[in-house]
C-alpha cells in the first residue's frame, strides 16, 4: 500500500491532526500531566481516602480533581487533608452515617465552619447530605444558602441544632421529607423556615405532623414561617386535638410511635401524589 | 475468504499489517477506515512498542469476541484472566503510554483495564507521598501553598 500524495492524503493528515489536537496526543509521558478526563475515569474506581490522597500529590492532580470532581461521598475518617474550598465544580457531597467517623472527623464535620467553607466556594453544589451531623447549626445552613445558590437537595435529617432556614428559597420539599423522617430520637423543638418560599404546605405539614413540638398556633410559634404565604394551611397538632394539648415532655414512647406511624402514613400519601 | 488488512504505521515509521476486524476495535481507526479506505494510517504519536502491545490486546479480544457459542461464559472468564495478566506485565512508564494510546485510539475495553490498573496502584498507596514515589511525580507545591492548605484546614475548636 502506498501513500498517495494528493488531496485525499492531505485530508487524512488533517483528520489526524485534528484528532491528535483533540486528544492531546500520546506525547504526554509523565503521570503529573495525566489529562483530567482520565484522572476522573480512574478516581471513581478508588475509595474516597485515595481521592483525598491523590488531591495532595501535585498541583496538576489537585487542579484536575478540583475542576473535575462533581460527586464525592465521604466515609473516611480523616477530613483534615480534604480541600473542599478548591472544588468549585462539586455538585453533590454526601457524608456517610456518623458511625463511620472517628471522633476527630466528627470534630471537623460537625463544626459549622466546615459547612461555611463549603458554602463559600462550591457554588455548583446541588445536593448535600448532612444527615446526623448534629452540631451543624444555622450559621452553616445560612452560608450554604448564600454560597450554594443551586442547592436543590439538602438532607438535614437529625441536625437538631438547626432552627433557621431563612432565605433558602431554593431549598425545596425534598429537604423537608428527610427532616420529617428523621424519627423519634431527635425532636426539633423549633424550626424556622421563614422565607423558604419553595416549600409546599404538604411537605411542611409532614414535618409538623412528625414533630408535635412544632406549633403554629397563636402564642406558640415554634414553627416560624413568616414570608411563606403559601404555607398558611399548615397547622400543628393542636388543631386536631383542640381539647387535649399534650406537653411534649409527657409523651410516652408508645405515643411517639403512634405519632410517627401517623406521619409515615401521611408521607406515603404525599409520596404517592408526587 | 481473504480478510481485509489495514496498515498502521508507528512513530518510528514501522508498519504493522493487521486484520481490519482487529484494528476496528479502535473507534478512531474504525472511523478512519470508513472515511479513508485503503490508506496506510500514520499513528505518529505512538511508538512501535506501544502499538505492538495495543495490537496484541486487540487481536486477543477480536479472537475471543468471534469465538462465541457454548463456551462463551468460560471464554469471557479466560479473557478477564488474560487481561489481568496483560496489564500486570506492564511497568509504570509503559502503563502511562498504553493508557494514553487506549484513550487516543478510543478502545473502551483497553481503557477500562488500564484505568483499573492505575486505580489499583493508587489504592495500594497509603498516602500522597507513596503515590508520588510510585508514579514518579515531583511534589511541586510551594511552601506558601502547603501553608495555605494547612491554614485552610484549621478549624477552630
Amino acid at each position: 500500500m502506498v501513500m498517495v500524495v494528493g488531496e485525499t492524503s492531505m485530508e487524512l493528515d488533517q483528520c489526524f491532526q485534528m484528532t491528535m489536537m483533540n486528544m492531546e496526543g500520546v506525547s504526554i509521558k509523565e503521570w503529573k500531566d495525566i489529562p483530567v478526563e482520565l484522572l476522573m475515569r480512574i478516581l471513581p474506581l478508588v475509595d474516597d481516602r485515595n481521592v483525598i490522597a491523590a488531591s495532595g500529590v501535585c498541583s496538576g492532580w489537585r487542579d484536575a480533581i478540583s475542576l473535575g470532581l462533581t460527586r464525592l461521598r465521604l466515609s473516611c475518617s480523616d477530613l483534615s487533608s480534604l480541600h473542599l474550598s478548591k472544588m468549585t465544580t462539586l455538585e453533590s457531597l454526601k457524608f456517610e452515617p456518623l458511625e463511620a467517623f472517628s471522633d476527630k472527623a466528627i470534630a471537623y464535620l460537625t463544626r459549622s465552619l466546615c459547612v461555611q467553607a463549603i458554602g463559600n466556594n462550591c457554588n455548583q453544589m446541588q445536593s448535600l447530605n448532612l444527615g446526623r451531623c448534629e452540631k451543624i447549626s444555622d450559621d452553616g445552613v445560612l452560608s450554604l444558602a448564600y454560597g450554594c445558590p443551586d442547592l436543590r437537595t439538602l438532607d438535614l435529617c437529625g441536625c437538631v441544632l438547626i432552627t433557621g432556614l431563612y432565605y433558602c428559597r431554593n431549598i425545596t420539599d425534598r429537604a423537608m421529607y428527610p427532616l420529617a423522617q428523621s424519627g423519634v430520637k431527635n425532636k426539633p423543638g423549633s424550626l424556622n423556615i421563614s422565607q423558604c418560599t419553595a416549600l409546599t404546605p404538604s411537605a411542611v405539614q409532614a414535618v409538623c405532623d412528625t414533630f408535635p413540638a412544632l406549633h403554629t398556633c397563636s402564642g406558640r410559634h415554634s414553627l416560624v414561617m413568616s414570608g411563606c404565604l403559601n404555607l398558611t394551611s399548615v397547622h400543628c397538632a393542636c388543631i386536631l386535638q383542640a381539647h387535649r394539648v399534650v406537653p411534649l415532655c409527657s409523651l410516652k414512647e408508645r405515643e411517639w410511635v403512634n405519632v410517627v406511624y401517623r406521619s409515615i402514613i401521611c408521607l406515603r400519601r404525599l409520596d404517592a401524589k408526587l | 475468504m481473504s480478510k481485509k488488512m489495514i496498515v498502521l504505521k508507528s512513530s518510528e515509521g514501522v508498519s504493522f499489517v493487521v486484520e481490519e476486524a482487529v484494528a476496528r476495535q479502535s473507534k478512531i481507526i474504525s472511523f478512519l477506515v470508513e472515511e479513508f479506505p485503503d490508506r496506510e494510517l500514520p499513528l505518529t504519536n505512538m511508538t512501535s512498542e506501544i502499538l505492538r502491545k495495543t495490537i496484541e490486546y486487540c487481536k486477543k479480544h477480536v479472537v475471543e469476541d468471534d469465538g462465541g457459542g457454548d463456551s462463551s461464559s468460560s471464554s469471557s472468564g479466560d479473557l478477564k484472566e488474560w487481561d489481568v495478566k496483560f496489564v500486570a506485565e506492564i511497568d509504570q512508564p509503559r502503563l502511562m503510554d498504553l493508557l494514553m494510546a487506549a484513550n487516543y485510539l478510543d478502545i473502551p475495553s483497553l481503557l477500562d483495564v488500564t484505568c483499573q490498573k492505575v486505580a489499583d496502584t493508587i489504592a495500594a498507596c497509603n498516602d500522597e507521598k507513596e503515590i508520588r514515589a510510585t508514579f514518579n511525580i515531583e511534589n511541586d507545591f510551594t511552601e506558601e501553598e502547603v501553608e495555605a492548605i494547612r491554614m485552610e484546614n484549621q478549624y477552630p475548636i
